[in-house]
């Protein structure tokens, strides 16, 4: 996970060391002096070369958990980091319960029921609406909701209700390629001759489809969903940007736009640390769903 | 007898590649997928001759923010400009990348992929912990930085867009070409003497490109969600050049007053998108040995 981390310092760093434009141009104002700028620049060690930029930039991370600090407001990355994440995460993690919900139980009945009208309904709208971008769901959700039922707020996430539209557009998106895998895989489970076993021998059709099939069934569910966190996170600039929701994203959004280097990579480090954090998650779950990973590391 | 052999193989390749076209063709929704994915890409080949590009462009004082009618199909925007004319050769932009974009990736993730599948060992782990670490940092994220780094422009959008599919296709490569690499024929050639390049390009190749189609196909239709999004955002092609992206963010503001600025670009994406899945379903069906009829 370590050498992941420092690698995705690097990348990133690299990509914004080709920034043009340097810190002394944004920060000393209009009609700067050049010698102003240069004593700015030299302050901040933008003048040194790469490799010892990046050891800095490194050194301020691990001794002093410092990310820099950010050019336009002047405060610490971290603590404009901390101010806004929560949000995104609370949509991300509502997002991705519903996404589960919804997919899962409907992917699960469509395989049960494989042929049914609810199946071939459910396989048609999961297809449409895996061909949808998230921000124009977005869009859709606010015309035609927020925009006729007062009760929604058209923008910001000050209430609970603000979260509400938001995680629907992701939910819309996310759950229905995760209700196609789900389906699939189930109906591989189903056909699988321990199921048959399960059914020879008497068990009800609840527990067949429960106990035998669902668990066998999860594991490649479980890795999408983890999956599926990064895409909620990078998507977060754009739900967040449609939804003028003040998170992570929009705020890494703006960032970019005014050329604001160590913001933009304080935000892409702690995104992709989250990430990590949620694939080490999905690992250890691994373990509790199937019992011959678990018992892998027993040994 | 080795003639014999390779005869055998191309007549058995021949009949193979034929049954599956059959089976595609036989898939009502992917044939279906198909012909609207075709007649997209000639509404985008012909714009200039359905409605010049100009037309696109112009701005009209007297005509802002009109609705659809008989001489503006899809309406005007709040320029003026005609939005028919705006979503036909936004179409360009889309097709143009979904194709180059998963082209490029494609060539970029099988060469990678192979190289690690087929020699395994250090080399795989060299190129996959580097393709994890990018895999790590959130896909749009990056394609952001890129583009916001090096500067907005057609090549950059390309070049974020290629480096955000490559990790995962050439996981998906990198896995096919694993389970093709230890298949009994692979043996059979390296005791013929065959040398790596001929194994990977006679024999390795054409038995893991079905997977790598399919997944190829439904990257196609991300691509085109992705690049919208950039658009979207501000950071992909820029205004006032049409993309379909750009045009749903310039109608942001009059969603309210002209919902047609938003419906029309938007069902022009979903179109596109829906239609591309539905032939990458129709080829992942036709490629299954296991739904054979």
């Amino acid at each position: 996970m370590l050498p992941i981390i420092l690698g995705v310092t690097l990348v990133v760093f690299t990509i914004m060391y080709f920034t043009p434009g340097s810190p002394g141009e944004l920060l000393a104002g209009a009609n700067p002096d050049q010698a102003v700028i240069d004593q700015i620049n030299h302050e901040l060690g933008f003048d040194q070369p790469f490799h010892v930029r990046y050891f800095n930039f490194l050194k301020g991370i691990v001794t002093k958990f410092d990310f820099g600090t950010s050019y336009t407001s002047q405060r610490p990355v971290l603590d404009e980091i901390m101010s806004r994440f929560p949000r995104t995460l609370t949509l991300a993690f509502f997002s991705m319960i519903s996404t589960a919900v919804v997919g899962i139980s409907i992917g699960i009945l469509s395989a049960v029921k494989q042929y049914s009208l609810l199946d071939y309904a459910s396989t048609v709208v999961s297809m449409f609406f895996s061909s949808m971008p998230s921000f124009w769901i977005g869009m859709m959700l606010l015309l035609w909701i927020a925009m006729n039922f007062s009760w929604f707020p058209i923008n910001g996430v000050a209430s609970w209700k603000g979260y509400l539209l938001p995680c629907a557009a992701l939910t819309f998106c996310n759950a229905a390629p995760l209700m196609r895998l789900t389906r699939s895989a189930m109906l591989e489970t189903i056909r699988s001759d321990y199921i048959r076993t399960a059914r020879a021998k008497g068990a009800l059709e609840k527990r067949v489809i429960w106990k035998h099939a669902f668990k066998n069934a999860l594991l490649p569910v479980v890795t999408n969903i983890g999956n599926n966190f990064r895409a909620l996170l990078g998507g977060s600039v754009i739900t967040e940007t449609v939804f003028v929701i003040p998170g992570l994203g929009s705020y890494v959004i703006t960032a970019i736009r005014s050329k604001d280097v160590p913001v933009v990579m304080g935000c892409t480090l702690f995104m992709s640390a989250t990430f990590l954090v949620v694939i080490l998650l999905t690992d250890i779950l691994y373990a509790y769903i199937d019992p011959r990973v678990k018992a892998k590391y027993m040994r | 007898m080795a003639k014999v052999r390779a005869a055998a193989g191309a007549e058995k390749g021949v009949s193979q590649n034929l049954e599956i076209m059959r089976r595609f063709r036989k898939n009502r929704s992917a044939m279906i997928g198909l012909s609207i994915f075709l007649l997209i890409c000639l509404l985008a080949v012909l714009a200039d001759v359905i409605v010049p590009y100009s037309e696109a462009i112009t701005q009209v004082k007297g005509a802002r923010l009109l609705p659809p009618s008989a001489e503006h199909l899809f309406g005007t925007d709040n320029l003026g400009r005609d939005m028919f004319a705006r979503v036909i050769h936004g179409a360009r932009y889309s097709i143009a990348f979904a194709l180059a974009v998963s082209a490029c990736s494609l060539v970029i993730s099988v060469a990678l992929g192979g190289i690690a599948g087929y020699y395994g060992g250090a080399t795989d782990n060299v190129v996959m912990r580097a393709l994890d670490v990018i895999m790590c940092i959130p896909g749009d994220l990056l394609a952001l930085c890129i583009v916001a780094a090096f500067g907005t422009n057609l090549g950059n959008l390309l070049i974020a867009l290629i480096v955000g599919q490559v990790p995962a296709t050439v996981r998906i490569v990198r896995a096919t070409i694993m389970g093709v690499s230890s298949a009994d024929y692979i043996e059979a050639a390296q005791c013929h003497g065959a040398g790596d390049a001929r194994i990977i390009a006679r024999y390795i190749v054409p038995n893991a490109m079905g997977p790598v189609i399919v997944n190829a196909t439904v990257n196609a239709s991300r691509i085109i969600i992705s690049v919208s999004s950039l658009s979207f955002l501000g950071l992909g092609i820029q205004p006032p050049a049409p993309e379909w992206g750009n045009l749903l963010a310039g109608a942001r503001e009059f969603m309210r007053i002209c919902p047609w600025l938003v419906y029309f670009p938007g069902l022009a994406l979903v179109i596109t998108s829906l239609s591309i899945n539905m032939v990458g379903d129709g080829l992942r069906d036709a490629l299954d040995p296991k739904i054979r009829d």
